[in-house]
């Protein structure tokens, strides 16, 4: 099905995306500009403290001022069970916690009849707590000195993980090079430039309607009806005109918004909206899992990789579940560099921090920051290049994947190779760098492999698939119907083309529908996990086959099988997601008056499968190059004592256009003849491991010495160059 | 809730009686850059503004023989644009180029900035070079005073009661030959770790005369004096030299304000560096 | 006056030029990023000049000339702007653009005969966060909206 003709008509090249007119002429409609009538405004009364036991809220009084509708405490809401982060994780985020367990955690709500009332009267409310003690680092939670959750004694985010193959500690013994380190990973945070927010209407009692941020609809309509106990059909997500951006951060429900916001509307018995500040959106929602990762490789004297082991320590925050955030970790680590043997163990625990969720890349861009390091010192210590190293030690096709599955497709040495030239890597000893160095400036560079999965094959209780119900309209349009959202990644624009390419018409007759849970098929995981082209393009692909062939029947013409439809699906047959591969090599400039580093030139290369919308893939592309140096060099949501410090985007800092280093794509298509159409991959999560180390690696070769925790900040550096002077 | 207003007088004189009328809850607003983001996050909460944007003898930027006079509401932009202050204050225009970004620039305003007193400030180093003034009114008449003395601390001045800052005074023969502004920022328009302005003659490979200013992480933005008046008469070639050898330059010492992870050791080495950087590029006329 | 129509409007004293803009008037093409004067998603041009909407009083503003986005239809330099957006693929979630559309077009206003590179560029989109494109292709597409002015 997914041979490719001779001459594609619109794959790899750049289609406009439908939805871009409205959005640059500021007619989209978002979240934020929808209004509804009789919409009333909630705002979320947040505790102040890590760890606290609310004693009273003076609902009486606040219920007295001018504006103000409604007032609900965790008295209110005792019925409803809690809510997970990932799908499989366990359910103890609530709605309302008489016990917050993080600055920002949800303590009650205020409705209002506008939003500046409710945010006023939830800021101002009377409010008793007992300040209670907190676990604020690994070490703590490890040793149980408070325990967090009642559900845990022990303060652990999931069972251990402990695995192995081979004998690690007598493999160790045969080793001539053994190299220790241990890496730190940051809080990051998606910082959206929309804030995040959600509208209900449940004025109905028999039916729910939900505006939110998401990723996928039916996972956030599944979670919503079960929290509420009713049924899912009475509920209906749909996503908004226009999305902001989500990166992952709306995986899944957050307690404290939808569920929240559906049941003050019940309340009420009219639509409300739950809007947080820019502030709320950063410090009370979910953050990347910091991370600490301790790891051994050793080699023998020919350089090949004989042991390897690594002990990973999670903070899941408050309600995390830093155990598959592990599990990624795991899935990357464990078949990057194959060795026969090798340990992996991983503990996550809960800490009264915001808590750990999803976000580009989960797990894999902090084991790549270590993982990747480690080889570039490996390289340095024993002096071979690291292009000639991974070139030899990394996997290959038709390595096995941690659940069973061989990689038919792995464009790494194609990555490597290109990205090489591109960047004018020649040897770790004949330095690109021919131009004399400024003085005051430190250069170096530095080269990275990135490897994560598309698809949630296995990852999920819920089996991955998708379905399409195509239709032929009476103008001869055709309709496909997804259960996909579009948050600005471009899939409808995808998966226009993907079925324009199979029928081989105008992309114009190509209509996508996406509009909400109560008319496109089920699809659990919806955009998540880049999986949008893999696994939706795939069920669109079986659907525009069908079509074509009923089209071959008819001379092609479309008007007269107006009425006609058909049911696109798609399961992946392997056992694990799909493996997606990319090389990363940058060069970096550092100011040697502040450590400050900037990045001169960056080289991407991508093995994406296949093409589908240029513009688009090179976007996604782009984009998780700015997060991952901002992961990197500057992101981090800084605490004291339990207390955001920076939850605003003048303290929390993103790179700007200045900021961002001249970017080269290098687009590799090894096409997985059983991936998604044509042979596509995915490409917005799998950009993002190889960024950081291959910044930590430049660095590393500008200063002479390795850096073991993220973000490299100027003081850090700074740091090191004031003690070697 | 509060009486809250915003009042929009066309005189300095309506200003002054204005701001006599309403008392302590009065800020005066010219370009808002910095009050605006303060009121929106609640950290400062006027009970009246008193808008200077109608006050149109305040957005002008005047010479006169000795002086260049900068009104209230010229903003950043304009002194960027201002042909007499790249040809007169060359110090002024580099460091004004440094300022956040575009958006503020185009209206944020000098003399706000300097009455913010941002310890952070791009412009006020370059004005401490310039021995500039600012120039005070209120209804008991006019006064002028050093930005030296004027900046207390971190966003505190000596302003008064019922004082109105019109604008900011630079002498013209305090500019020298030689001058360059540099700053270390996080990333592009943020406000400055570290910032140095430095202004010098030279004569015959000599240091005639020197001015040097830091910001950044300190209490208030302020002159290195000790450093300024023992390179003046050292050969221009031996000034880095000289600063490597000097172990702590005691006058940024005293005003250090280490941040978290940006501590003293970090900061002190900083701003030798930059020091040491910003006078070489004063020296080959970058 | 805001693109040219002047509209009486009675508001908080210190409401921000973003609020009125989008609560009042109903001009929802400028949106509400940060609040405090970093993301620059509430671009509007003030006499020709690019401005954070959100960092300024409306009541202080009554006698300028305000565009925002909604003024491209009667302003081809802000369709050319938008037209390479849209061809270069540089529209992604969308939420930054109007505002970043805006900051370019302030850029050719002000730099009138002067050439536009691409470092005046990045420096003048340094008051814009794009979370999404990581600037590459926001930065192709305004460079060649320059070129063609």
């Amino acid at each position: 099905m997914n041979k490719i003709s001779s001459e594609a008509r619109f794959l790899g090249r750049s289609l406009e995306r439908s939805d871009g007119r409205a959005k640059a002429e500021g007619k989209a409609e978002y979240l934020r500009d929808m209004l509804m009538p009789e919409m009333a405004f909630a705002a979320v009364i947040r505790s102040p403290y890590p760890r606290a036991k609310l004693k009273k809220i003076n609902k009486h009084d606040a219920l007295q001022i001018s504006g103000v509708i409604d007032v609900i405490t965790p008295q209110e809401v005792k019925s409803f069970s809690p809510v997970s982060i990932f799908p499989n994780s366990p359910k103890i985020q609530k709605i309302l916690n008489d016990t917050p367990q993080f600055v920002g955690d949800a303590v009650g709500a205020v409705v209002a009849e506008t939003f500046e009332i409710a945010r006023r009267v939830a800021d101002e409310i009377e409010i008793e707590f007992e300040e209670l003690p907190s676990c604020l680092s690994i070490d703590s939670a490890l040793n149980k000195e408070v325990v967090i959750h009642e559900s845990t004694s022990d303060n652990l985010a999931g069972p251990v993980i402990s695995t192995k193959s081979g004998d690690f500690e007598s493999a160790l013994k045969e080793c001539t090079y053994i190299f220790e380190g241990e890496y730190t990973t940051q809080r990051q945070c998606a910082q959206t430039i929309e804030a995040m927010a959600c509208i209900c209407d449940w004025s109905n009692e028999s039916e729910l309607r939900v505006w939110t941020h998401l990723d996928s609809m039916f996972h956030f309509r599944d979670s919503l009806a079960e929290m509420l106990e009713i049924e899912p059909d009475s509920v209906i997500v749909e996503p908004p005109e226009a999305l902001g951006a989500t990166f992952g951060l709306k995986n899944s429900l957050i307690a404290s918004l939808e569920p929240l916001c559906a049941i003050l509307s019940r309340r009420i018995a009219k639509p409300v909206k739950l809007q947080l500040t820019p502030e709320e959106s950063i410090f009370t929602t979910v953050s990347r899992h910091p991370a600490k990762i301790r790891l051994i490789t050793g080699l023998d004297e020919n350089y090949n990789i004989l042991a390897r082991n690594a002990e990973v320590l999670l903070d899941s925050g408050a309600y995390g579940w830093g155990y598959v955030v592990a599990l990624s970790m795991l899935g990357k680590w464990s078949c990057l560099y194959p060795c026969a043997n090798q340990e992996f163990a991983a503990t996550s625990v809960y800490t009264n921090h915001i808590p750990g969720g999803a976000y580009r890349a989960v797990g894999t861009a902090q084991i790549h920051f270590a993982m990747e390091s480690q080889i570039d010192e490996i390289c340095n210590e024993i002096d071979i290049d690291p292009l000639e190293f991974r070139l030899k030690n990394s996997a290959k096709v038709g390595d096995e994947l941690p659940m069973g599955t061989k990689i038919r497709s792995w464009g790494l040495e194609e990555c490597l190779t290109k990205g090489a030239e591109a960047f004018g890597w020649k040897s770790k000893n004949s330095r690109i760098l021919e131009s004399v160095n400024p003085p005051g400036v430190l250069r170096g560079v530095g080269m990275a492999i990135g490897m994560h999965h598309a698809g949630l094959t296995g990852l999920i209780p819920t089996p991955e698939g998708s379905k399409c119900y195509a239709e032929i309209l009476e103008d001869g349009k055709i309709e496909f119907r997804v259960g996909v959202v579009e948050k600005g990644q471009g899939a409808i624009t995808t998966l226009e083309i993907i079925a324009a390419e199979i029928i081989d018409i105008d992309t114009g007759q190509i209509k996508i529908l996406n509009s909400g849970t109560s008319s496109v098929p089920f699809d659990f995981s919806g955009a998540e996990a880049s999986r949008t082209t893999y696994i939706v393009g795939r069920a669109v692909a079986d659907a525009a086959q069908q079509i074509k062939k009923l089209l071959d029947g008819k001379e092609g013409k479309l008007v007269d099988l107006a009425g006609s439809s058909v049911v696109g699906e798609f399961e992946p047959l392997d056992n694990d997601p799909l493996p997606v591969i990319g090389a990363h090599f940058c060069e970096v400039e550092i100011d040697e008056i502040s450590g400050m580093v900037y990045v001169k030139r960056y080289v991407a290369a991508q093995d994406v499968g296949r093409v589908i919308n240029l513009s688009g893939c090179m976007g996604q592309i782009e984009g998780g190059i700015h997060h991952g140096l901002g992961y990197a060099l500057c992101e981090e949501l800084l605490y004291d004592s339990g207390f955001p410090i920076n939850p605003n985007f003048m303290g929390y800092k993103v790179l700007m256009a200045s900021d961002m280093p001249e970017i080269e794509v290098v687009l590799i298509e090894d096409s997985d003849p059983d991936g998604g159409p044509f042979g596509a991959k995915g490409v917005g999560t799998p950009v993002m491991p190889a960024v950081a180390p291959a910044v930590a690696n430049a660095i590393a070769d500008a200063v002479g010495e390795r850096f073991f925790e993220l973000p490299i900040t100027p003081y850090k550096i700074m740091n090191v160059l004031i003690n070697k002077n | 809730m509060k009486q809250s207003k915003v009042l929009n007088p066309k005189t300095l004189a309506e200003v002054l009686s204005l701001f006599e009328q309403c008392g302590d809850g009065a800020r005066v607003i010219a370009g808002g850059q910095s009050l605006v983001p303060m009121i929106s996050l609640g950290l400062s909460e006027p009970d009246f503004l008193i808008n200077l944007s109608s006050c149109d003898d305040l957005f002008v930027i005047k010479k006169t023989r000795k002086t260049i006079n900068i009104g209230a509401m010229a903003s950043v932009s304009e002194i960027l644009n201002s042909s007499q202050v790249i040809n007169l204050l060359p110090i002024l225009n580099f460091a004004a180029k440094k300022v956040a970004t575009p958006h503020v620039r185009n209206f944020g305003t000098l003399v706000g900035n300097v009455c913010h007193a941002d310890p952070s400030s791009d412009l006020i180093p370059a004005l401490l070079c310039l021995d500039a003034q600012i120039d005070l009114v209120s209804k008991d008449g006019k006064r002028s005073v050093l930005l030296s003395e004027f900046i207390t601390g971190p966003y505190s001045t000596t302003i008064r009661g019922g004082e109105v800052a019109v604008s900011v005074t630079c002498q013209l023969d305090k500019q020298s030959k030689l001058a360059s502004y540099k700053k270390v920022a996080r990333r592009a328009g943020d406000l400055g770790i570290a910032t140095c302005a430095v202004s010098l003659d030279s004569h015959k490979d000599c240091i005639e005369s020197a001015k040097i200013s830091v910001g950044g992480y300190l209490r208030k933005a302020i002159r290195v004096l000790d450093i300024e008046k023992n390179i003046v008469g050292l050969p221009a070639h031996e000034i880095c030299t000289f600063i490597d050898g000097v172990e702590k330059i005691e006058s940024i010492e005293n005003s250090i304000l280490p941040d978290g992870s940006l501590t003293n050791n970090y900061l002190s080495a900083t701003f030798s560096r930059l020091i040491r950087s910003t006078l070489k590029d004063a020296l080959s006329g970058k | 006056m805001v693109n040219g129509v002047s509209h009486p409007v009675v508001c908080k004293p210190f409401d921000t030029l973003l609020t009125v803009l989008r609560e009042d008037l109903g001009y929802f093409g400028t949106k509400f990023g940060c609040g405090i004067g970093y993301c620059g998603a509430c671009t509007v041009l003030i006499d020709g000049k690019s401005a954070h909407s959100c960092c300024l009083i409306a009541t202080t503003m009554s006698d300028r000339k305000i565009s925002t986005i909604e003024s491209c239809d009667d302003d081809p330099v802000i369709q050319k702007i938008q037209d390479q957006f849209l061809k270069e693929g540089a529209i992604q979630c969308g939420y930054c653009i109007p505002g970043i559309v805006m900051t370019v077009r302030g850029l050719i206003e002000e730099s009138g005969q002067r050439v536009i590179t691409e470092e005046i560029l990045r420096g003048h989109l340094d008051g814009n966060i794009c979370r999404c494109s990581g600037y590459a292709s926001i930065v192709r597409a305004s460079l060649k909206a320059c070129v063609d002015e």
